[in-house]
């Protein structure tokens, strides 16, 4: 305000001086003046050449009417005057009374501008606290699309990046981060490149360093599948309901995994600074900033020491059976829960890929590496979305079933001769042990010796029940009896992308087959087939290892990766609380007692480095036959120790031949790092033809 | 618009002395006392959003104390011209187009023409940069006040009326040269004013409207068939074209050429009734509003005074302008007329363009705002032309109290 008064103060002493100049110079000399012009006038031009003097006579008539012509012109142009005059005051009260308020707010967009300051992820870790996926910050060479367009700057970029042109070029034309973000050329540029770029803001116009905050994964592609991957935000993301975060363009977020099941806790809420600015943009004060708010550290179930020997037990397996004769064993599966709240202790999925690539920006080529025909589909995770015929595994739950509805009994016993003919020669079915045969055995020998025609009895039998009924009601009891045990529905995991597999039933054939009607007809083979865990019954690893630990447990909880949410000070807040299954199977303890000494003598009699466990241990191989494939999937189940149930492993290895040769590894060698035992390296030896 | 009553007798005040009483009376008869108020009123006005403009402006090339040199300067040559008969200026009438096409022509001249946003309108003298053309403009009011004044309010004859109207359209061809579109149509209202003032019939007077609107209407239908031809900018530049396509559409690029008028409409609105407070305007000071200090120093009053600070100027205008008639009428010969109406028609247009283009209602010219926009020579030009104006006043007749007059007339 001294401006205001000092201005005010020099205008009015200005007008002083005019006034005092205007005094001396006027009415001092006012008459002498006056008399001085008047008479020079005379003197110089004779005849007066203004009207001043005319005014002196008097003016004849028409003299008067011309004055008065001119006047009237002269009001009329005041009137135009007025009428100008009027429009502008219009105009402006317009302009500032009426959209004033409109006016005010274009201004205040026009000097104010928000940054977002980015909040750390949280962080993901194992059970005991150890990071499995961690930020770094790292310096970032982006640059605006155009720079494209000038060949000068890019390859000087080239030169100073140290890497070839045409990546640059690339690079800069890559828009996975949208059109209009800034390009990334570089990450994880050096210092000393950096300096160069910022002390040359003139030769990198266009080129911007900004620090990012990167995923990093110390362990590799450790648990790949289960910690997923982070991406830039996209529409669809944007668009999905229930958000508790308000995504901004360049946010990365979730995809897959642990990062896309908990993205709702590991992400931050982004911080804002409002600046004043000036016409360019550059920042003048800071009007307001709120901090941003880290995202949380989420602890995962997964006990990074033991997912790190499944990972490698998996892939031990799947390189021996090479060496063994099973060249097309190229995948595999390998999964731990923990038995007491169904938390998932270790989950591998061979072929694995690396989420640290994918984090960051992958590029194109890495993005086609992955996804192209015959990679071998390493960003599926087999563990929940792989689908297997059960084979022998699913003896347990079809044991269940029959003594449930009282097909099996105490002393339930069938003979065995290796080829099983009850429907017909034409419709003959083999045991795996023809053309030998088992003899006549009771349900806990043909758990354990694996016995085929045991259980097409059992699946005769629910067909005979099928059938006998009224055809317009006929009752599914087998399959609603394994749907029960979690089949043919998704185990609930808190992991997105699980498959439900399935398990037929008449209905399910005649929709199945609904263009050859003669094809949909329910068979007693179908119903035989499922109770070996063959014919259209698909199941996933985890529902294997789900249903055993269900009968183990004798309840059925829901699978869970979530162990805690920690908080700043790295104390939980959250903890995670077991969550059974909606649907409960029927428990009687005398069954599952029966099918259990199965499973023990399963192990007993295959002995070996299950002799060298602590514990005692219940499972069960599998040999599944695929139509499409040139060798048998491997499967193997068990938990231990059998008497007080804990932990729950299932190991599935695809082309890999027989269950106890190429999966019982993957169970043995999961068990022996469980219990601390050494039991040597991982050799397939080509078993038995038993399943 | 009501002419301010000239207070002729001294207020009474009975201690004052007879002898005093007299030397007030004598100077309220050769003052006039509401113009000079009001011209102080504009001038400190003008000085204040100045000051604040310059302030806030990011371009150091802008002072304050320019302006106030400019201001003292002005008030000098307007004592002097005061003084000066006007009526002895009609005799000069040859000398006076001679230095006015000097003027106008100078800055193209070599060594001392300077070239301002494509415009050679400056010259450099002594190191000060001078606009000829603001002076060049009360020389042409002189001029053409002199020259029509002589048919004593009639202005029948065609061939007389285009000699008039020629000697004006040489003027603005002159112009033209620099090229100064906004000068130029400051002389052609200049011109036209004094011509309508001076009793041309309106016959003419329609023609000449009719003409310029078909020549306007000519040169916009002819300008991008005679650009296509020739492959450049012949009649109108593309500055030009793009300020008319805004005109025509306000929202037009706002980021592009609709950039300043958008950017003035915002500072006008965001002012609302009281404005944001003197020095507190954030469209000049953040460097958003173009040629704060200069072409768009209204947005600048309206942004930190107001509507009611907007009133304030156009009342200071309009007391100005009323003021001025009243000396038009009250002149002893169509001569003084002619000059106040010269006057009177350039702060006309000039406030009229100003304004209108900052709030959209003219396209957008370089004109400056009287007595409030940046510009040494054009603070000269309307204190020059306010000197013309008092001499018109303290050299009319009528002046004269009874005694004096029949002194005279023996």
């Amino acid at each position: 305000m001294n401006a205001t008064v000092l201005t005010i103060i020099i205008a009015a002493a200005v007008f002083l001086l005019v006034l005092s100049s205007l005094i001396v110079f006027f009415t001092f000399r006012a008459r002498k003046r006056k008399e001085l012009v008047v008479k020079k006038s005379f003197e110089r031009h004779g005849a007066p050449t203004g009207v001043g003097i005319d005014d002196v006579r008097k003016p004849d008539v028409s003299e008067r009417k011309e004055r008065k012509e001119g006047k009237g012109r002269l009001y009329a142009f005041g009137v135009v005057i007025m009428g100008i005059f009027g429009t502008l005051a219009m105009r402006l009260w317009s302009l500032q009374m009426i959209s004033g308020g409109s006016y005010q707010r274009m201004a205040e967009e026009n000097m104010t501008s928000e940054a977002s300051i980015p909040a750390p992820r949280g962080r993901i870790l194992d059970r005991n606290g150890k990071e499995l996926v961690g930020n770094r910050p790292s310096l970032c060479v982006t640059a605006a699309k155009r720079v494209v367009e000038e060949p000068v700057l890019v390859n000087l970029l080239s030169l100073i990046l140290g890497m070839p042109r045409g990546v640059v070029r690339r690079n800069l034309l890559d828009d996975t981060l949208g059109a209009q973000a800034n390009r990334v050329i570089a990450t994880d540029v050096p210092m000393k490149t950096v300096a160069f770029i910022k002390e040359h803001p003139r030769l990198f116009s266009g080129v911007e360093v900004v620090e990012r905050t990167v995923r990093t994964y110390p362990y590799g592609s450790l648990a790949a599948h289960v910690l997923g991957y982070i991406g830039p935000v996209t529409t669809t993301d944007l668009n999905l309901p229930g958000q508790a975060v308000l995504y901004e363009g360049d946010d990365y977020i979730g995809k897959s995994g642990a990062e896309l099941a908990f993205e709702n806790v590991l992400q931050g809420i982004r911080g804002a600074r409002t600046y004043r600015v000036d016409v360019d943009g550059n920042p003048i004060a800071l009007l307001n900033e709120s901090p941003p708010k880290n995202g949380s550290d989420v602890c995962l179930t997964i006990d990074r020491e033991l997912q790190e020997a499944t990972d490698k037990i998996i892939s031990d397996i799947i390189s021996s059976s090479h060496l063994r004769g099973f060249p097309y064993a190229d995948a595999g599966a390998l999964v731990c829960i923990d038995i007491e709240d169904g938390g998932i202790l270790a989950s591998s999925s061979y072929p694995s890929f690396e989420p640290e690539k994918l984090a960051n920006g992958a590029s194109t080529e890495h993005w086609e590496e992955l996804t192209r025909k015959g990679s071998g589909d390493p960003l599926t995770n087999r563990v929940i979305a792989g689908l297997y015929p059960a084979a022998s595994t699913f003896k347990a739950f079809t044991s269940l079933a029959g003594l449930e509805y009282g097909i099996i009994a105490d002393d339930t016993h069938f003979n065995c001769n290796g080829l099983w003919e009850a429907y017909g020669k034409e419709w003959g079915q083999r045991c795996w042990i023809y053309p030998s045969g088992h003899g006549t055995l009771g349900l806990e020998e043909a758990i354990n010796q694996s016995c085929d025609i045991y259980f097409y009895n059992v699946g005769a039998s629910f067909y005979e029940r099928w059938e006998e009924a009224p055809e317009e009601d006929r009752p599914d009891n087998l399959q609603d009896f394994l749907k029960t045990w979690g089949f043919g529905s998704e185990t609930g995991i808190d992991i997105a992308g699980e498959a439900g597999g399935r398990v037929p039933t008449a209905a399910w054939k005649r929709d199945w087959n609904s263009e050859t009607p003669e094809g949909g007809q329910w068979q007693p083979g179908d119903m035989t087939n499922m109770c070996i865990g063959q014919g259209d019954i698909l199941v996933t690893p985890l529902q294997i290892a789900n249903g055993y630990a269900g009968i183990a447990r004798k309840t059925m909880l829901k699978p869970h990766i979530f162990h805690r949410v920690l908080n700043d000070e790295g104390e939980a807040v959250i903890n995670n609380t077991p969550k059974e299954s909606e649907i409960q199977p029927a428990i009687n303890d005398a069954h599952i007692a029966r099918v259990e000494d199965g499973l023990q003598r399963v192990i007993r009699r295959m002995g070996g480095p299950f002799n060298e466990l602590p514990v005692s241990v219940a499972g069960k191989s599998g040999t599944a036959e695929v139509a499409s494939a040139k060798a048998d999937f491997s499967w193997f189940v068990a938990f231990a120790p059998a008497d007080e149930p804990k932990y729950c492993v299932a190991c599935l290895v695809e082309q890999a031949g027989d269950g106890s040769s190429a999966a019982v590894l993957g169970v043995q060698h999961t068990l022996a790092k469980l219990y601390d035992v050494d039991i040597g390296d991982i050799i397939v030896t080509q078993g038995s033809r038993e399943r | 618009m009501s002419p301010v009553q000239p207070k002729i007798e001294a207020p009474r005040s009975p201690g004052a002395s007879p002898a005093m009483r007299g030397i007030v009376k004598r100077l309220l008869a050769v003052v006039n006392v509401p113009l000079l108020l009001v011209l102080a009123a504009l001038t400190a006005y003008g000085l204040l959003i100045v000051n604040s403009a310059t302030l806030n402006d990011t371009d150091s090339s802008f002072s304050f104390s320019h302006q106030l040199v400019g201001v003292a300067i002005g008030a000098v040559v307007m004592l002097i011209l005061w003084r000066i008969d006007y009526r002895r200026l009609s005799v000069f009438i040859v000398v006076m187009l001679v230095l006015d096409f000097l003027l106008i022509l100078s800055p193209l001249l070599p060594f001392i023409g300077v070239t301002v946003n494509g415009a050679q309108s400056w010259i450099s003298l002594f190191g000060q940069r001078i606009q000829p053309g603001e002076p060049a403009k009360i020389i042409t009011i002189v001029a053409m006040a002199a020259l029509v004044s002589k048919y004593r309010g009639k202005l029948d004859s065609g061939k007389e009326y285009l000699k008039c109207f020629g000697l004006l359209m040489a003027l603005l061809l002159a112009i033209m040269l620099q090229p100064d579109l906004g000068t130029g149509l400051v002389f052609f209202a200049i011109g036209l004013t004094i011509l309508f003032a001076g009793g041309a019939s309106w016959k003419w007077i329609v023609l000449t409207l009719f003409v310029v609107a078909f020549v306007i209407g000519l040169v916009i239908y002819l300008d991008p068939i005679l650009d296509e031809s020739f492959g450049s900018d012949v009649l109108l530049k593309e500055y030009q074209k793009d300020r008319l396509l805004v005109f025509m559409d306000e929202d037009l690029d706002p980021t592009g050429v609709g950039y300043n008028l958008r950017q003035a409409k915002i500072a006008i609105g965001s002012g609302g009734l009281f404005g944001k407070g003197l020095y507190q305007a954030t469209q000049s000071s953040l460097g958003f509003l173009p040629e704060a200090p200069t072409d768009f120093i209204f947005c600048v009053l309206a942004e930190e005074l107001g509507f009611m600070g907007c009133v304030l100027l156009l009342t200071l205008y309009a007391a100005l302008i009323g003021a001025s008639f009243w000396v038009a009428l009250k002149a002893d010969d169509p001569f003084g007329t002619l000059i106040v109406m010269g006057c009177v028609g350039m702060w006309v247009f000039q406030i009229l363009e100003n304004i209108g283009m900052t709030c959209g209602l003219m396209p957008i010219t370089g004109i400056p705002l009287p007595f409030v926009s940046y510009g040494s020579s054009f603070m000269l030009a309307n204190f020059m032309a306010l000197g013309l104006i008092f001499s018109v006043w303290s050299h009319r007749s009528a002046r004269t109290s009874g005694h004096e007059r029949v002194a005279m007339e023996e």
